[in-house]
């Protein structure tokens, strides 16, 4: 896919050209930091809550997203597939609008040609070769040389286009990429990529991450979520964090690790006279919380390096038996929790 | 992947996808997902114990009117009660509810839906598939289960013709239909078996109110008019019988449209 001038529609009259996955923009915390504005981009999702029956899916979540790689990050279950279906108008929002390229997917055809989606279910139709899946792919899309796009598009994703085989004896990897490729191959505006590095291997991830780099950068709107931070961090510097339905944290990744950096550490600690323990703790500022139950102690901290050298002389001085002492939030669940808590 | 990225060929060209293309994409890919060898064993094994069993009731000297009225009568109530009642509803649940309703608990509706479009086109393509899998298993069992049944009496042509005519259209109707019901129920194909049970089986005894709302009574009013035998029940004429068939396929497929249109789709 050559580089090309992709379309960007210019911002209506009156309303921000920026929208938050924009890099320039500083990282904003909760969707309730700052009046949510009409934003404008390539995809506009504004004022948008999903309800599936007493269950929130999404709630009030405003956002807009420009041309190149933005990332939606969120544990499992956050609403980010969500999301995504209503971007593509594969189900419409309980209350908001999800505009992509200024119209609704659900109701306008046009617009649907123009988005690439790789779903996060791994179902293909398991009959077909590679080759046919991305041909009807192509076909559907009005392509008019659908063999030799899906021919392309394959050695793009670097699957043989020759495999004679099903698609249903694929590795999850293969599958991956076909998927990825029957999203690209009408060459699409928006690309809607739903978990698109689950089952890859480390090297098909670090090509594909190249490649969706690649193509951000020529132009496209290309959204990717993604529950692992670590490969939010080399798709981009662009993120939007969504947690519990909620739009918790948008902006530079950079900005927002730093500040997932300076959040408090949650540290579990067992020790005798935890009473004791827990007010020096605190008394010293190596804590700036603690909660006591029985011998154990659940400490905040700023400063985890410190609390790990001070712990022993303290409890030492005190005459209190140490037995363990462990991090309990070095996962990203306490990343979205601290975001959520923060709001 | 990067560097076939910027070394791939140009923006492909591409055509607005009009209803014709459309319906014959989706039925290319639509008739592929529903055949499977399970379905086709069974489904062609139950004609097939339709066709013996019509041969054996055929060549049956037991027979309670040995007559050539008899032996027609004979062979369209068999064409009736073993093709009408059961292959034709139940082989057009089977692929009809799969043809969009697995698509749709499978995750695949989403390759056909997320497209450039129109509803009408995949519904019709769905309602094609069915039937082009259907028909085959559905009238030839029928007819020539009841043709053999008449023992080749005098006028068991115009049996043959009758089960022809009202298994082809009873096949297309229940088809049409069943493509709506796997798009309004997961697992269609129990509310289908329901239905085909419960209301065409049970409740047209109930009473001619009842009987027209049944699709049976109109495939057999074909049936009877055609076969030009007397099955005992309210018959309809060839005319309304053909006109109702074709109305409760086109509603249907047309429900099925607005269905889809606003159907959730994973």
């Amino acid at each position: 896919m050559s580089p090309r001038p992709r379309p960007v529609p210019a911002p209506p009259a009156g309303k921000s050209a920026a929208g938050e996955g924009s890099s320039s923009e500083a990282p904003r915390v909760g969707n309730g930091a700052k009046a949510p504005e009409l934003p404008a981009g390539m995809v506009e999702v504004h004022g948008v809550s999903k309800f599936f029956g007493d269950v929130v899916a999404v709630s009030d979540v405003t956002f807009a997203v420009r041309a190149g790689v933005t990332a939606l990050l969120g544990p499992n279950g956050a609403g980010k597939s969500t999301l995504f279906r209503m971007m593509c108008g594969l189900t419409p929002p309980s209350r908001g609008s999800v505009r992509v390229l200024g119209a609704d997917a659900r109701q306008d055809r046009d617009v649907r040609g123009r988005i690439g989606l790789s779903p996060q279910q791994d179902a293909l139709f398991d009959r077909l070769d590679a080759l046919a899946f991305v041909q009807i792919a192509a076909e559907t899309q009005g392509v008019t040389d659908p063999t030799d796009a899906a021919r392309r598009t394959l050695e793009l994703v670097e699957l043989n286009p020759d495999d004679p085989r099903p698609v249903s004896g694929y590795s999850k990897g293969m599958r991956q990429r076909t998927k990825l490729a029957a999203a690209l191959v009408h060459d699409p505006d928006v690309l809607i990529l739903d978990e698109p590095l689950n089952g890859l291997d480390p090297v098909q991830r670090r090509r594909m991450i190249g490649m969706l780099t690649d193509l951000g950068a020529q132009g496209r709107c290309v959204l990717v979520s993604s529950h692992v931070l670590e490969e939010v961090a080399q798709l981009g510097s662009r993120i939007l964090v969504i947690a519990q339905g909620r739009l918790v944290a948008s902006g530079d990744y950079r900005e927002l690790r730093e500040m997932m950096d300076d959040r408090p550490r949650r540290v579990s600690i067992e020790a005798d006279k935890s009473r004791t323990l827990a007010a020096a703790l605190v008394e010293s500022g190596t804590a700036v919380g603690v909660r006591v139950d029985g011998d154990a102690i659940v400490a905040d901290t700023l400063d985890v390096d410190r609390l790990g050298r001070e712990i022993a002389p303290l409890a030492r001085r005190l005459e209190s038996r140490l037995r363990s002492v462990l991090p309990l939030d070095e996962d990203l669940e306490s990343v979205f929790r601290y975001l959520v808590e923060r709001r | 992947m990067s560097d076939a990225a910027t070394a791939a060929a140009s923006v492909p060209a591409r055509r607005r996808v009009g209803a014709a293309r459309a319906t014959a994409l989706c039925y290319r890919v639509l008739i592929r997902q529903i055949v499977s060898a399970g379905r086709i064993a069974a489904l062609g094994a139950l004609g097939a114990i339709m066709i013996i069993v019509g041969w054996v009731v055929g060549n049956s000297s037991n027979r309670g009117n040995s007559s050539s009225a008899g032996m027609i009568f004979d062979g369209a109530s068999y064409a009736d009660g073993f093709g009408l009642i059961v292959i034709v509803p139940i082989v057009s649940l089977v692929f009809a509810a799969a043809s969009l309703g697995d698509a749709r608990d499978d995750g695949t509706l989403v390759y056909l839906w997320l497209r450039p479009m129109g509803r009408a086109p995949l519904v019709a393509a769905a309602a094609l598939a069915s039937a082009t899998v259907s028909l085959p298993l559905c009238v030839v069992p029928t007819m020539l289960g009841g043709w053999l049944a008449t023992d080749f009496a005098a006028g068991s042509g115009r049996v043959a013709a009758g089960a022809l005519a009202a298994a082809a259209l009873g096949t297309v109707a229940y088809s049409c239909l069943f493509v709506l019901l796997g798009l309004l129920f997961r697992k269609a194909v129990l509310w289908g078996i329901a239905y085909i049970l419960l209301w065409e089986g049970l409740a047209v005894g109930l009473g001619d109110f009842a009987e027209r709302l049944s699709l049976r009574g109109y495939a057999r009013s074909l049936l009877s008019q055609i076969a030009d035998v007397d099955l005992g029940f309210t018959s309809y004429g060839v005319v309304t019988a053909v006109i109702v068939l074709v109305a409760v396929a086109a509603a249907s497929l047309a429900l099925a449209t607005v269905r889809l249109s606003r159907l959730n789709v994973d």
